[in-house]
């Protein structure tokens, strides 16, 4: 790489003299990578404006479709300019249906819930994304060799910043969970990141799966059943219990039993507001998101609005997903610590702080 | 492909995992928690109320109880909380 003499900082990369060593250090030079990026992100920028161009001329004759009104050249003249493209460019919360089993529900019967069996928009890209992940995912563990490729070197890298991330979170009562952790980061993140390919939003049969409250809902709850099943298996159906129900308390005193029983009250509704909180972030954020940049884009003839959004938008979404998984991976460790570690921690606290008053208290007498 | 993740995440990330920031960003997402806990809380309990208040005809009362009772109990939710994950984010 270097013809023989040592690396300098205008080599490109350059790797630490201890070839054989595991932890590679790669330094990368300001001259060289910085051209490459600039290139790589201005080609981006690019042809990202020409597919949303694309999707705008060509999947525009769906809006009524998606936002119930269309603007057209009367609807134009009667509402003017800024109006008339918000409206039809406005994004329903309700998925739309791509296939009904039956008879389908009639339009004035739809309530806040409605129950219907349908393959929507939000369902179709979630199971192309799905599919598309684990065919991924499949190619990367397949050519697994001991000198990785370029592939296998960034899932690697991908994984164990995942798994360093979680570890550094929860210790090594985490490690047997960061799979799961890892799981719901990259699905949750190339759903989010989906909304964003120009014209997945534009058209009836797609949309991106987080901008619907029924995925994000069902996430949250395939979640909240994982706390759930982690708490009873490691505790015990008595020794979890016992957390939202502590009756044992009343044993001590009744004052003790009263207040555990309070508490326990607190738990409970905590334990119950997982889900709807889990899913409800992810929806309004992803759906806010999406909202926006159809709006904009539909107003913004100078395309570079959309594009400094599409900016904000990749980093938002990013945070979202990994606010998700994060949340996940405490709440499952909090689902399986004790009641009776709980209280221990606490009563050593009380003493550390009793302690702490009893030195304290001869140097200020 | 190093070198283009060395340029988006800068030299020091690149070939070493990101050790620490996890305890960083469980403060984050549980201080998102708080503010949604309180919000969904008092919407619920104020949503409630307004309910009670149409079957019975009491307007405004049970709105206003439920607003405070559920703001009371969103903080005391709160509270707990940031009691239980900061310690154990703190361990």
């Amino acid at each position: 790489m270097t013809d023989g003499r040592p690396p300098t900082r205008h080599d490109g990369v350059s790797v630490s003299s201890d070839q054989n060593s595991l932890d590679r250090e790669v330094q990368f030079t300001s001259d060289k990578g910085s051209g490459i990026t600039l290139r790589v992100l201005v080609l981006a920028i690019v042809g990202l404006l020409v597919l949303n161009v694309a999707a705008l001329v060509f999947l525009d004759v769906e809006q009524e479709v998606r936002s119930g009104q269309v603007c057209d050249k009367v609807a134009l003249e009667a509402e003017g300019y800024p109006a008339c493209f918000i409206k039809a460019n406005l994004h329903l919360p309700r998925p739309h249906e791509v296939w009904v089993m039956g008879k389908p529900v009639e339009e004035a019967n739809h309530g806040l819930v409605t129950f219907e069996v349908s393959l929507t928009d939000s369902l179709v890209t979630m199971i192309g994304i799905t599919a598309l992940v684990l065919v991924l995912g499949t190619i990367a563990a397949r050519g697994k060799r001991d000198v990785p490729g370029r592939l296998q070197n960034f899932v690697e890298w991908a994984y164990e910043s995942l798994h360093a991330f979680g570890s550094s979170m929860g210790g090594a009562r985490a490690a047997r969970y960061i799979p799961l952790f890892a799981a719901f980061f990259v699905l949750i993140l190339a759903f989010n990141w989906s909304g964003l390919l120009p014209g997945i939003s534009q058209t009836s049969v797609t949309r991106a799966p987080t901008s619907d409250l029924n995925v994000t809902l069902g996430l949250a709850l395939v979640a909240f059943v994982v706390f759930e099943v982690e708490g009873f298996r490691r505790l015990g159906v008595r020794g979890y219990l016992s957390k939202f129900f502590p009756v044992g308390e009343f044993r001590k005193s009744i004052g003790a039993g009263l207040v555990a029983v309070f508490v326990g009250i607190l738990e409970l509704i905590l334990e119950l507001i997982k889900p709807v909180t889990l899913s409800m972030r992810l929806f309004g954020n992803i759906f806010g998101g999406e909202v926006a940049l159809a709006v904009v884009t539909g107003l913004a003839l100078a395309f570079f609005i959309p594009v400094a959004l599409y900016g904000l938008e990749i980093i938002l979404t990013f945070v979202q997903a990994l606010i998700f998984s994060t949340l996940t991976l405490m709440f499952i460790l909090a689902a399986i610590e004790s009641h009776d570690h709980e209280e221990e921690h606490m009563g050593e606290e009380s003493m550390d702080a009793l302690e702490d008053a009893r030195q304290q208290s001869p140097a200020t007498s | 492909m190093q070198r283009e993740c060395a340029a988006i995440l800068g030299p020091a990330r690149v070939g070493r995992p990101m050790n620490g920031h996890g305890k960083s960003f469980g403060y984050f997402a549980l201080f998102t928690e708080i503010g949604l806990v309180l919000f969904v809380i008092t919407l619920g309990a104020a949503t409630a109320g307004r309910w009670l208040d149409g079957r019975l005809d009491t307007t405004p009362l049970f709105l206003t109880v439920g607003f405070l009772g559920g703001a009371l109990l969103g903080a005391a939710l709160d509270w707990r909380l940031i009691s239980r994950f900061l310690r154990r984010l703190d361990d």
